[in-house]
């Protein structure tokens, strides 16, 4: 539905994007991650045609989206900030852009409860909080009752209630075969609500794979706590395969090996156990581990 | 009916340039500035003819003029356009340089991605509020010229001229805005640039300041023939009209939104 073919993306020295080649399939809601500056808006600008690719294409169900006749009933773009005048209420700026597709201003009404900014849409978009203007950004992406949607850090300044609402909507507009491409540095709420990730890191892909995946990359941590010092020496005695390290707080982390292994070598080792416990590697660690390794990988080469 | 399961429509369409058009005319009256600029355009217009033509008749009670002397309506008519014709250019750029101060042009590139189109229909909303304007303008001018004037001998000008010629160089000058407005994608800077060229270049010597669209439109509202004939007048207007919103859709198309 989404493709991108080998997308790049200089502004003047700086290399936003680097060839990068991804596809976003529908019915799925796709999160995308990356540090600041990894080209995240910058691949979304490219797609609805914003911004123009140095190199390379981005398509919207096979066309490219300056093509597109009506471009809204194919794809709605929310992509962060405010782009409505500030004297314009929310009211009229979605009726200004419900006529260039010839939508009725029912449609308008529709998008706006749907929105929950039926109660505000005659006052002027200037004075919206930020999470009523996510809002009225949402309610400007459905108005064409799109086939994919777009969405740059939308639950930025969402309250409790409207993070809970924006990722059930985007669980439903999936779950009716629509495609979901949103970006977020938010872990847990990807996590909750998105089937596939794509991990964009100095304007490459790192990763395009399933939430599942890219949590299973961490491996599996047991945290133990010792009344000893120095303890990490007497457990490898009894532990030659597993990895341990000291974590800020004085605990030691291992890995490859299980709390059963771990706390029957604290006893092997006669030592204090205080606390023992398993941690799941969720998205975060997953994620933690491709950009933390390619990071390195990146300042390696630098130095080289 | 395009959509999740329909076929999409690919191209422009004549439908789509008329659903833009109704939006970016629906836009210039959602907000109050354009309409606050155009009705101060009229009354800044007609205060000056009438202070224009006041200021004959003292002359001429006085004997600064001699008496008998032929008030030229023409040119009070051209003097107060010029004045007038800058509040309209402000007018006009409400349409363009706030989209790009709140970021709202993005709003406009997502729902209307063939640029140059957009370019030109807010040009077209441009000059029909500023054609309007003009054909309001001119003869409530003529009108406070008129009623300055008394009974003092005259040269005049028809009312239904006036509404003419003041409409097509408000028109012009609304249109060249909007070229200015999305060439800068600022109100300052454009508004500069506008006043430079239609207003500063008034008081270049005539040489050079013929070749700009000020002295052009000045003479095409007064008709004297000075520097040239009206439609040498349009000529100039209209090629710089072509000139600065054909820089501006080059522009737009080739930076990113």
């Amino acid at each position: 539905m989404l493709q991108f073919t080998e997308v790049s993306k200089r502004y003047g020295p700086v290399t936003a994007l680097d060839h990068v080649s991804l596809r976003v399939e529908e019915g799925t809601v796709t999160g995308l991650l990356g540090p600041n500056g990894a080209g995240k808006s910058t691949l979304m600008r490219l797609l609805v045609g914003l911004d123009r690719p140095t190199s390379g294409s981005a398509t919207v169900a096979g066309h490219r989206y300056r093509d597109l006749r009506w471009p809204l009933r194919v794809i709605g773009t929310h992509l962060g900030g405010r782009p409505v005048h500030r004297r314009r209420s929310a009211r009229a700026h979605l009726r200004s852009v419900a006529q260039t597709h010839g939508l009725a201003p029912a449609r308008v009404d529709e998008v706006l409860e749907v929105t929950g900014l039926a109660e505000v849409a005659h006052r002027a978009a200037g004075g919206f909080s930020l999470g009523m203007g996510q809002r009225l950004g949402l309610a400007g992406a459905l108005l064409g009752d799109p086939a994919a949607l777009v969405l740059d850090e939308p639950v930025n300044g969402l309250d409790t209630d409207g993070v809970r609402w924006i990722r059930q909507l985007l669980r439903d507009l999936a779950d009716q075969g629509r495609t979901v491409l949103v970006s977020s540095h938010l872990m847990s709420e990807v996590q909750l609500v998105a089937d596939r990730v794509v991990v964009l890191g100095g304007g490459r892909l790192l990763a395009d794979t399933t939430v599942a995946e890219l949590a299973g990359r961490a491996r599996d941590e047991v945290v133990l706590r010792t009344a000893e010092h120095g303890a990490d020496h007497r457990l490898r005695a009894f532990l030659p395969a597993a990895a341990i390290s000291p974590d800020d707080d004085g605990a030691w982390r291992v890995t490859g090996a299980s709390e059963r292994e771990v706390g029957l070598a604290a006893r092997a080792a006669d030592l204090t156990v205080l606390h023992l416990a398993r941690e799941t590697a969720d998205l975060e660690a997953g994620y933690l581990t491709l950009v933390g390794d390619r990071g390195q990988h990146v300042a390696g080469a630098e130095a080289r | 009916m395009p959509g999740r399961s329909g076929t999409i429509e690919v191209g422009a369409a004549p439908a789509a340039l008329v659903a833009l058009l109704r939006s970016e005319w629906g836009k210039a009256w959602s907000v109050r500035a354009p309409a606050a600029c155009l009705a101060g355009a009229v009354l800044l217009a007609v205060g000056t003819a009438f202070t224009l033509a006041n200021d004959q008749v003292r002359a001429m009670q006085t004997g600064e003029l001699p008496a008998g002397a032929l008030v030229s309506v023409p040119e009070i008519l051209a003097s107060s356009a010029v004045f007038a014709q800058v509040v309209v250019v402000l007018a006009a750029l409400q349409l363009v340089t706030p989209e790009y101060a709140s970021g709202q042009i993005t709003t406009t590139f997502l729902a209307h991605p063939r640029r140059w189109v957009v370019v030109l229909t807010k040009a077209a909303v441009a000059g029909v509020l500023g054609g309007l304007t003009g054909l309001l303008t001119g003869p409530l001018g003529i009108a406070a010229t008129e009623l300055a004037l008394g009974d003092a001998p005259r040269d005049p000008v028809p009312a239904p001229e006036a509404a003419v010629v003041t409409a097509v160089v408000f028109a012009c000058s609304a249109m060249i805005a909007v070229g200015l407005g999305f060439l800068t994608r600022s109100g300052v800077a454009a508004l500069s640039a506008a006043f430079v060229l239609l207003v500063l270049t008034l008081v270049a010597p005539a040489a050079t300041g013929r070749v700009f669209p000020g002295l052009a439109g000045s003479a095409l509202v007064s008709g004297t023939g000075d520097p040239y004939a009206r439609w040498a007048a349009l000529l100039v207007l209209l090629a710089w009209v072509a000139a600065i919103l054909g820089a501006a859709v080059v522009s737009v198309e080739r930076r990113d939104a």
